[in-house]
């Protein structure tokens, strides 16, 4: 338990350094801004403790928000993510049934890639929906946010895709 | 009593996530509305220091850019010497007063951590209140405006950008000789910026050099802005909406000047004496 703790910090710290020694310094266009940082909140195994979860993403968030001098824009979306996947794991999807077929999180191993893209779709646009509320900060540019944190969601997801990918190469 | 407890520990998760929330959008509303800059920010020991290793890498990719700018620079600041003129332009006599002494003096700073991806952008600089920099100082790239300080620390100070919603300055367009209306961003592209409030009445047209205003009391006056790069009007207002090609590249930026006005001192008495911002 302890030594994979351990190397659920180390991956954390790493996807966080990435996005922002990486990801951020690459203009991608005014309405695709992906976060793939978020994914190790998606890699967090169904065991642990709800507000470990909850509080380490929270963490992850306020981290990254001091990093790019966001205030607690990271922070409240990480979150609002993490409370939706927990809610999620708990209220819709049957975790111990998905445990039993040798699951520890949600892959696209399990069942078919559709139901996975859906989950992860769902929740990062739950995430970059509250973070450019907060940083647009204003009613009357919610279609703007709207549309950028659909557009930025699709980017994310295609890049923790491939992120994936280079794991399962290694 | 008990029932409350029982309550509470029922549904102690989303207690706790409705603590976090608030928290972190207190800061997010501190900022908006009060303009007080965030608990955590780069002006901390440890973020900076991951910063600057960050600029000591970004910046080797902007050298050339870097100085080309810091050429061009030298070459405006070579045909304003005094020696280049026969008699001194408007621009010599603005930046000093009667008797003849500076009225700015100019800090300059290395960037060490910037944003150009959110809607409310700030720049680190590595001079702080150790060296003389106070909040609502000007800041200035070479090419142009850069934005205005916020929030200091012992060497280090926070910029608030100009490519950020709070950001507010007065305009100046020399060729229609027009100075009112004001500068702000509308959180789009990172190098276009907007001009409002400028009459549809005037006679403005893209190409035309945006500066800072002499009625401005944080930046001196002449600053470059940038180039109007379209005039357009909707139907039924008064005003023109204006795009304005930034001539300062903030996703380039790598040196800063901090202005320091000299009579601040006195500009903030007389502005508190009539419960004046600004």
């Amino acid at each position: 338990m302890a030594i994979d703790l351990l190397k659920y910090l180390f991956g954390a710290i790493l996807v966080i350094l990435v996005q922002f020694f990486l990801i951020q310094e690459i203009n991608f266009g005014s309405w695709l801004k992906p976060m793939p940082y978020i994914m190790f909140i998606f890699l967090l195994p169904f065991t642990y403790n709800r507000f470990l979860v909850l509080i380490a993403a929270f963490l992850a968030g306020i981290f990254m928000d001091a990093l790019c001098n966001s205030g607690g824009l990271h922070a409240a979306a990480c979150a609002t993510l993490a409370f939706g996947r927990i809610m999620t794991d708990t209220k819709i999807l049957d975790t111990d049934a998905i445990q039993l077929q040798g699951f520890r999180y949600l892959t696209p191993e399990y069942k078919n890639f559709r139901f996975y893209a859906l989950y992860v779709l769902l929740l990062t646009f739950l995430h970059h929906w509250v973070y450019y509320t907060l940083d647009y900060f204003s009613v009357s540019s919610f279609f703007l946010v709207l549309i950028v944190s659909i557009i930025s969601s699709a980017g994310t997801f295609v890049l923790i895709l491939l992120y994936k990918l280079l794991a399962n190469i290694r | 009593m008990v029932f409350l407890i029982r309550l509470i520990r029922k549904n102690l998760f989303i207690i706790v996530y409705l603590l976090l929330m608030i928290f972190s959008i207190s800061q997010v509303i501190r900022f908006n509305i009060y303009q007080q800059s965030y608990f955590f920010n780069t002006s901390l020991a440890f973020f900076n220091g991951m910063s600057r290793l960050k600029t000591s890498v970004t910046d080797y990719f902007k050298l050339a850019d870097v100085n080309k700018a810091l050429a061009e620079e030298n070459r405006l600041l070579r045909e304003s010497l005094n020696n280049n003129n026969q008699l001194p332009d408007s621009q010599q006599i603005t930046a000093r007063d009667s008797l003849g002494q500076k009225k700015y003096s100019y800090f300059t700073a290395n960037v060490v951590q910037f944003t150009t991806h959110l809607r409310n952008n700030f720049i680190t600089i590595d001079k702080g209140s150790n060296q003389g920099v106070k909040k609502d100082m000007a800041v200035l790239s070479p090419s142009g405006i850069a934005g205005i300080v916020i929030d200091v620390s012992g060497d280090f100070s926070l910029v608030l950008s100009v490519i950020n919603s709070q950001f507010k300055a007065t305009p100046m367009i020399p060729a229609a000789n027009f100075r009112d209306g004001s500068v702000s961003w509308d959180g789009q592209d990172p190098s276009v910026i907007q001009v409002n409030g400028v009459s549809r009445f005037e006679k403005i047209l893209p190409g035309m050099d945006v500066v800072t205003s002499n009625y401005s009391i944080k930046f001196p006056s002449g600053i470059s802005i940038g180039k109007i790069l379209r005039v357009s009007k909707t139907g039924g207002s008064s005003f023109y909406n204006i795009d304005v090609k930034l001539s300062t590249d903030f996703r380039k930026l790598s040196h800063v000047y901090v202005v320091n006005y000299r009579q601040n001192a006195q500009v903030d008495t007389l502005n508190r004496s009539t419960n004046r911002g600004n």
